[in-house]
């Protein structure tokens, strides 16, 4: 809209981001602490635990919800935890199998609906969505307020039901597994997991209007940073997606208590047309899950490469794509149920075409790194084993797409290795990264660099060790969710366990220093990666009000390069010549 | 685009005033962009209810396609009279919500207040009808936690020949085809209710008021041995029964619709009470800005929508 006015501020800039440094300039010295820190920031703002429980500043909901997920996370860790103990054995080691039931499904659900869904979003998207933008806040600060509150609501109904007798049912909470077989707590975990999806409404609501309303002046759609692509079309799919599984998941309350049988064979109800209503869902929840790691890694990339993202717009777009086609693949997930043979068809085309926006990101990764300045900090390590695992997660979805190898793949191991490598090498890789990189701006510390380094390595080295035995076992038949197995699937399982081990230790490393880093860290300073980008130009931590003055943004996404190559380069993109790069592409 | 420019009686010149002038919160930079946000979002969340009711509208298509016959003979229970009435009344809601809104608008206190108690008193008549609609299906066994579709049928039965006397039940079997066919007017009537005509092999509103059972000839009863445990099996069930159990399914969707829109109609009543409380405390929320009474209309109109499609979709299936 603002296009041609910001063209021509750029031709004639010389200091990047200069009304924003000036902006901070102004209460540069005389503000700061003996050690350097800012004097007056969003932590120190106030101090009663009053000022953060009914906190609206959307830096100290980031926090909360960065602590309450971390309990989460650590449950669901516990969880599966037992479950790998007593796999090490065919015939169990502790757990009966009513408890083992309980146990995997603790696991599936407090780390999908508790952890994974709300866990780049609610946090670092929280924290940093309106920094990058250049906004004081998000659109609806109490709403966003309260959506904690839900999910705390939610989190602790959830976990009420898991404490006090269990839930037996999955995550998936398949009918009539749910409905008529299971006599556990489901009811009242599912009202959980309907509030807490009432909590992930209200940030993707919010951060909707926020992205398309409160831009600061001149931060065109195409000069925002590709996170905040990925985090708007994150929103996108929670807006369309979660109410279909909020009313879904009610329906099978409203089944246990008031008899309202929509899914009940008995009445004729179909069952099937609950999977498609979760599904509808809990696939596009995938990319809810997805989408916002691929975005952290555009910016660890392109921060720690020093060049502008290889292929802008084509990645902005590709986020979009996955969203788009994220709602149509649903059905993949029933091929060996009674859906028709031919909408699997369809269903399995689309699927493979996800493939080809995912493809884009990776390819554009691999040529910004191409002829880059790679710096080999603990974030590119995450970056880098980001994409080396959901490369193989995407591959292997491939083989679930089709039709044929999917019959004998479904529900076993192979498809727990395949999501997981998704779910855990890529959403909490990422997660794991933009933490990383992020922490010095919320805390304004940085966390020690070797450490973080052998952290990441361990949790590559552990994740790899965990689940690629699964892909193993899964492939010579073992299935999912069996207490019980056949033995000469024992080594596998036992690799596996073997590895979770190593992946708790990876996970258990960064909370003792990020936790040293509060006060022992070396004080970051504004920009400690010399990064760019608007929140890199305010003080670590921010101040309550985030920016002095809005500022007017005059330069492209990513300008670590000299503005004049940036220039040429969207030249050639809008009229479609080959880029200089393309040599070197795909 | 600028909100305030859109809206009526934004000229000076106004006869009512103009418009009134409205606090900014911290976060925004001008009332423009603070206006814009309330709007989007509140459509964004419009768009999360409409997915949110759609979610029922698939499971009400696919059963339809499923069991049309079901449907035609099931929607003999709502009453079309008492639907229409609650149609019009939220009809009417709606306008006197736009009037709400515009008196907001224009900062008239005695307005805005008086046109929503009408939309309050509009929606208690809707759910006061609701009731009645709703109390006499569970007089009647039509509620799915007690479902008894013998019995509403009798029930029917009796309200359509204005009969007191002789309860159909007391004459079960008699009333089956082949046992002793009625005779008359009223039996024709009751004989040849939709669903029968349209699907012959439906049962007629006899078999169901009788809830008969019986096994289709050709299957024999499965010996214990052969049935394992499940000894209760005495073939596939009949005709009636699988009529009484789809009925239940319609009625599973009927009560889940029409009790979510009547728990979305609550919420909107609590929220109408807000404002009207606010507003007479003269609290700057309301008082100085319309957005909220604006937003609350935009749910209300939704909340109207719904039931315009509700209305149709269950009341006036033929």
């Amino acid at each position: 809209m603002e296009g041609n006015d910001n063209l021509m501020s750029v031709q004639t800039y010389d200091s990047p981001h200069g009304a924003a440094r000036s902006a901070s300039a102004d209460h540069g010295d005389e503000q700061e602490n003996s050690e350097g820190m800012p004097r007056f920031h969003y932590l120190n703002a106030a101090h009663t635990i009053k000022s953060w429980l009914l906190t609206t500043d959307h830096k100290r909901i980031a926090i909360l919800y960065l602590i309450s997920i971390s309990i989460f996370f650590l449950l669901g860790g516990a969880a599966i935890g037992a479950v790998r103990i007593e796999l090490t054995s065919p015939k169990g080691q502790f757990l009966s199998s009513e408890a083992y039931n309980k146990m995997f499904s603790a696991h599936g659900i407090i780390m999908v609906f508790l952890f994974l869904v709300p866990s780049i979003p609610a946090t670092i998207g929280n924290f940093v969505l309106p920094l990058m933008i250049g906004a004081r806040d998000l659109a609806f600060p109490r709403l966003n307020l309260l959506s904690w509150y839900l999910y705390m609501i939610g989190g602790a109904l959830v976990l009420g039901a898991l404490a006090f007798g269990g839930v037996d049912a999955g995550w998936t909470f398949y009918t009539p597994y749910s409905s008529v077989y299971s006599d556990t707590n489901v009811a009242i975990a599912l009202i959980g997991v309907f509030i807490a999806g009432f909590s992930s409404i209200t940030t993707g609501l919010n951060f909707i209007v926020t992205v398309h309303k409160m831009r600061a002046p001149g931060m065109t759609w195409f000069r925002i940073p590709l996170f905040i692509w990925a985090m708007y079309a994150t929103s996108v799919i929670i807006i369309l997606g979660t109410p279909v599984v909020a009313i879904t998941l009610l329906l099978v309350v409203l089944e246990r208590t008031l008899h309202i049988g929509i899914f009940s064979p008995e009445l004729g109800g179909d069952p099937v047309l609950f999977q498609h209503m979760f599904w509808f869902y809990s696939h596009p929840a995938v990319y809810i899950m997805m989408l916002p790691g691929l975005g952290v890694i555009n910016e660890l990339i392109a921060a720690n490469t020093k060049k502008r993202i290889f292929g802008y717009s084509f990645v902005a777009f590709s986020s979009i794509a996955i969203a788009v086609f994220g709602f149509l693949v649903w059905g993949h997930h029933m091929f060996a149920t009674s859906q028709s043979m031919y909408s699997s068809m369809v269903f399995s085309v689309i699927s493979f075409l996800v493939a080809v926006p995912s493809a884009i990101k990776v390819f554009n990764w691999l040529a910004t790194m191409y002829k880059g300045s790679v710096e080999f900090s603990a974030t590119m390590y995450y970056a880098l084993s980001f994409i080396g695992l959901f490369t193989i997660g995407g591959l292997t979805g491939l083989f679930l797409a089709s039709l044929a190898t999917d019959i004998h793949l479904t529900a076993t191991y192979f498809v727990v290795a395949h999501f997981h490598y998704i779910m855990v090498g890529g959403s909490l890789t990422g997660y794991m990264g933009a933490l990383h990189f992020w922490w010095p701006k919320m805390t304004g510390r940085l966390y020690p660099e070797g450490p973080a380094k052998l952290s990441a390595i361990v949790l590559f080295i552990g994740f790899n060790l965990t689940f690629f035995p699964q892909f193993i076992a899964g492939y010579l038949g073992m299935p999912r969710r069996y207490h019980f197995y056949a033995p000469e699937y024992q080594v596998w399982q036992q690799m596996s366990s073997a590895g979770s081990s190593i992946l708790a230790i990876g996970m258990i490393i960064p909370l003792f220093y990020f936790i040293w880093s509060l006060k022992y860290g070396k004080v970051a300073g504004p920009n400690p990666w010399g990064a760019v980008g608007l929140e890199w130009n305010i003080p670590s931590p921010p101040p309550t009000h985030n920016f002095d003055t809005i500022p007017v943004v005059t330069w492209e996404a990513y300008e670590y390069q000299p503005h004049e190559e940036i220039e040429a380069e969207l030249d050639r993109e809008s009229i479609g010549a080959p880029s200089s790069a393309q040599g070197a592409s795909v | 685009m600028s909100l305030r420019a859109a809206i009526a009686g934004n000229t000076p010149s106004s006869s009512h005033g103009g418009v009134i002038e409205q606090p900014v919160s911290h976060q925004f930079e001008d009332i423009d962009q603070q206006n814009e946000c309330y709007i989007v979002g509140m459509w964004t969340f419009l768009v999360t209810e409409i997915m949110f009711f759609g979610a029922f509208f698939l499971a009400y298509s696919l059963y339809r396609t499923l069991y049309p016959a079901t449907y035609l003979d099931c929607h003999r229970f709502l009453s079309i009279p008492l639907g229409a009435t609650n149609t019009g009344v939220l009809l009417l809601s709606s306008w006197a919500m736009v009037m709400a809104v515009v008196s907001a608008q224009h900062g008239r206190k005695g307005g805005m207040i008086g046109w929503l108690v009408l939309v309050l008193l509009c929606s208690m008549g809707f759910l006061g009808i609701k009731a009645v609609e709703y109390s006499s299906k569970f007089r009647e066994g039509l509620w799915v936690g007690d479902f008894n579709y013998a019995k509403a049928n009798r029930e029917w039965i009796k309200e359509e020949k204005g009969d007191e006397g002789e309860p159909f039940a007391q004459t079960p079997l008699a009333a089956i085809p082949g046992a002793a066919p009625m005779t008359g007017a009223d039996t024709a009537k009751l004989y040849h209710h939709e669903a029968k005509r349209v699907f012959p092999y439906y049962p007629t509103v006899q078999e169901l008021a009788a809830d008969y059972r019986y096994t289709t000839p050709d299957t024999k009863e499965l010996t214990k041995t052969e049935a394992g445990v499940y000894t209760s099996y005495t073939g596939p069930p009949s005709a009636v029964e699988t009529a009484s159990k789809r009925a239940q399914l319609f009625f599973s969707i009927y009560f889940g619709m029409t009790g979510l829109h009547a728990l979305h109609i609550i919420i909107g009543m609590m929220m109408m009470l807000t404002i009207i409380g606010l507003r007479l405390k003269d609290h700057p929320s309301v008082t100085l800005d319309y957005m909220p009474t604006e937003l609350v209309g935009l749910y209300w109109h939704f909340v109207d929508l719904v039931w315009i499609f509700l209305f149709p979709l269950m009341y006036l299936i033929s």
